[in-house]
């Protein structure tokens, strides 16, 4: 399939080799054998007439090569970075595009490429919420609304507050790097909390205390970043249910979340609503 | 459905088209540092072959032989000042001088910044003034046709057919030392003036960058080069030899039979407004005034001679010059100054006003290529030594260098600068707090004298009067204090000459 379009992949790599200055022959190999073949065989399954679909598979070319060369596409099993664009061009695209109806499917490989490109130039905690919640993506389709749930679960804040009833989650920060020592903890969102290390300034985890916390990797940590310091709520009674909770170096509350670092502990104390974020 | 804050990372460069094909607008606004970055990067990587990154930035670990030979591990970006110092050059629009051995890339280097600069390969070919002993004034610069001369009556009606290459925003003049004494003249013309004249017609080159090549930097060749011409270079690019360790690399493109110019990406081709764009930001990169006050500090004192003169102002290095003699004459015991410790004993002059301001546009330079707002001190020690290679002659009879190791700098000019420049950053700690309270009188008085009245002058040239006592009579007379007392008399006289005034004119 993609072999009959030889003129048209030859001249896109032609524009691309002497366009970009990473740009990747292997790699792009790599990508017509594989994510390309795929969704070439999944268009002529489907009853796109053969001119739309080449058309259709030359526009996901082109935005593929200008991936690769930009760098936003990578070859993720050796440099075990991950990025949503690679995601999509490689897995997303090619298995739901042929399902998404064809009035909609030019629509759709826009929004991918823009929400991918544009991920790449936000904070990368941001990328990594985003990579982290994958699963709920279940077609293109669905894009709008799961990058609409997204920023609600983020950004917005939580239905349910924190009140007498809560759990903790223990998130253990030294799997991310193991010389960390979390330190200071402050709020950046309603439930996302910036960790810095104790001992080297300018290192930080971020967190993001959802129903399964997602450790978010290296994060700036904004002016404004908030939370009330609160030593003692609501410690104490948590204590009491969870005996490991011992010594905590510092802690901070919203009205959604709490979060605790402890003086002898890689791991982040996080305190969610129970029954409910 | 309601707006999120994150439904704008659904719109994009990419839009569905009605012929249901998606169109990507060209990715604009990039930052253009990231761009310098990105062409330094295909440079390093895929064109000209750098065995070493020396210019560092970072703390450093030092590891030592037993033998005392020192290699340093940076702790931050390092770069090649053979890629690094030709780009600056070139977004800078200032002349470079690259020198080394035959068939180290001086020309190829050169050729690159041409080519990302916008130029074809076939106006690189063609405007390329390449250096011998034929070569004349005419051939560089142009001629009148000859039927026009033959027709002429008036010098008015001879038109000169200029060469392309005067105008260019690159040129490259290849073994510049090769050119007769006559040409470099015109040349010279070129360089300083920014024009050249013939039959009473001006050609301006326009903002331009400037590469020229030698094969080596004694000024050797087939003609000696003119010291105003060699002046007016602003720095110095040493080619760098090749490791042998890179040799599959250099295999690797005979086989390919094609040259790294023929594959420059266009991804890495500024534009003229780029070039325009990047001028104007590196102009507006801030020198703090710490940073500034360090380099004055540092050139400030290398044009100080204690024993140029008896009259003060006249202690310098220019008095003994224009007397014929040399600094090695007058620099011995009989100067009590320490010559392991003050600077002026190293060098045989001083360095111009042009010199700093190279030095201070070059900072700028690397500090916007590094993606700062500010110069740094570190900026200026990987930057003067380029600056200055050429324009500071060591002065090779003085104690310093029959001292343990220090005879070694006097064969590598970058290392001399370097260390000269880091002894000054330490003395300039010490000295800091007695230039302070001479800046201080100098915002003073610069903040101007209209509404002053004679009680206030009177009072500001008494306690000048008493910074001056205090450091003549205290102080011993080294080149940073000399250029404080002789600030603080120039503020002296200036409101002595103002209290003068106002005596004349105050009834």
């Amino acid at each position: 399939m993609i072999s009959e379009r030889g003129s048209v992949v030859a001249g896109i790599e032609e524009v691309a080799a002497g366009k970009f200055v990473r740009w990747d022959p292997a790699l792009w190999r790599t990508f017509l054998d594989g994510p390309a073949a795929r969704l070439a065989r999944g268009l002529a399954a489907t009853d796109t007439p053969p001119g739309e679909a080449d058309a259709l598979l030359t526009s996901y070319l082109r935005l593929g090569a200008e991936a690769i060369g930009l760098g936003y596409l990578v070859p993720t099993a050796q440099s075990g970075a991950s990025t949503f664009l690679s995601h999509a061009w490689t897995t997303l695209v090619p298995a739901h595009l042929p399902h998404t109806p064809r009035e909609r499917r030019a629509e759709r490989l826009a929004q991918a490429w823009n929400l991918g490109e544009n991920l790449e130039h936000e904070p990368a905690w941001l990328q990594r919420v985003f990579l982290a919640r994958l699963a709920d993506l279940r077609s293109l389709d669905g894009l709008e609304a799961f990058v609409n749930d997204l920023s609600a679960r983020v950004l917005d804040t939580p239905a349910v507050e924190l009140g007498s009833r809560v759990r903790p989650v223990w998130v253990w920060l030294g799997a991310h790097d193991r010389w960390f020592l979390p330190g200071d903890v402050r709020f950046v969102a309603p439930t996302v909390v910036a960790v810095s290390d104790r001992v080297r300034p300018g290192v930080t985890i971020g967190v993001w205390l959802t129903d399964q916390p997602v450790v978010l990797g290296p994060m700036a940590v904004p002016e404004g970043a908030n939370g009330a310091p609160s030593p003692d709520w609501p410690w104490p009674s948590i204590a009491q249910v969870d005996p490991r909770l011992t010594g905590v170096h510092q802690a901070v509350r919203n009205g959604w979340r709490a979060a605790a670092t402890l003086r002898t502990s890689q791991y982040l104390v996080g305190v969610l609503p129970e029954g409910g974020v | 459905m309601t707006e999120n804050p994150l439904h704008r990372l659904l719109q994009g460069r990419a839009a569905a088209k009605p012929d249901l094909t998606v169109h990507l607008s060209d990715l604009d606004g990039a930052n253009l540092h990231d761009k310098m970055r990105r062409a330094y990067m295909w440079i390093v990587n895929n064109a000209v072959i750098c065995p070493y990154y020396d210019i560092e930035f970072g703390g450093k670990t030092k590891l030592q032989s037993p033998a005392g030979d020192e290699l340093v591990l940076p702790d931050a970006m390092s770069f090649s000042s053979f890629v690094l110092i030709p780009m600056l050059t070139l977004f800078t629009c200032r002349r470079a001088l690259m020198i080394g051995g035959p068939g180290r890339g001086k020309t190829t280097s050169a050729l690159l910044m041409a080519l990302i600069s916008g130029m074809s390969r076939d106006e690189v070919r063609r405007y390329i003034v390449r250096g011998h002993p034929q070569l004349t004034v005419a051939d560089m610069l142009g001629a009148p046709l000859p039927s026009d001369l033959m027709k002429a009556e008036d010098l008015g009606d001879v038109k000169v057919s200029w060469r392309q290459w005067i105008t260019a925003r690159v040129k490259i003049v290849d073994e510049y030392n090769r050119i007769p004494t006559k040409t470099q003249s015109a040349l010279l013309s070129l360089l300083a003036e920014g024009y050249a004249e013939q039959f009473d017609q001006y050609v301006h080159t326009g903002r331009s960058s400037w590469f020229l090549t030698a094969n080596d930097d004694a000024g050797g060749g087939t003609f000696q080069v003119i010291d105003a011409l060699k002046d007016r270079l602003d720095v110095i690019v040493r080619a760098v030899p090749f490791n042998s360790g890179y040799l599959d690399t250099l295999l690797r493109r005979i086989e390919a039979d094609k040259t790294p110019e023929e594959m420059i990406p266009s991804e890495i081709v500024f534009t003229k407004a780029e070039l325009d764009a990047i001028y104007a930001s590196i102009l507006a990169v801030e020198v703090p005034q710490g940073v500034l006050d360090r380099l004055g500090f540092f050139l400030g004192q290398l044009d100080f001679c204690r024993m140029a003169s008896p009259q003060f102002e006249y202690k310098s290095k220019d008095t003994l010059k224009l007397a014929g003699a040399t600094v090695a004459s007058v620099c011995n015991e009989q100067c009590p100054l320490d010559k392991r410790r003050h600077l002026c004993t190293q060098t045989e002059n001083g360095v111009s006003a042009r010199s700093y301001q190279t030095a201070l546009h070059y900072a700028k330079a690397i500090a916007y290529f590094r993606g700062n707002r500010a110069v740094e001190v570190e900026d200026l020690r990987q930057v003067v030594p380029w600056v200055l290679h050429d324009k500071l002659q060591p002065n090779t009879r003085s104690p310093y260098f029959q001292a343990d190791r220090n005879g070694q700098y006097l064969k590598d000019r970058v290392a001399w600068i370097r260390q000269m420049l880091d002894t000054s950053l330490e003395q300039f700690e010490r000295h800091e707090p007695i230039r302070k309270e001479v800046r201080g009188f100098r915002d003073e008085l610069d903040q101007g004298l209209a509404g002053v009245d004679l009680k206030t002058v009177e009072a500001r040239r008494g306690k000048v009067s008493q910074l001056l006592q205090r450091l003549i009579k205290k102080s011993e007379l080294s080149g940073p204090v000399y250029e404080d007392l002789l600030q603080l008399k120039a503020i002296y006289s200036r409101y002595q000459n103002y209290e003068q005034w106002l005596r004349q004119h105050t009834t």
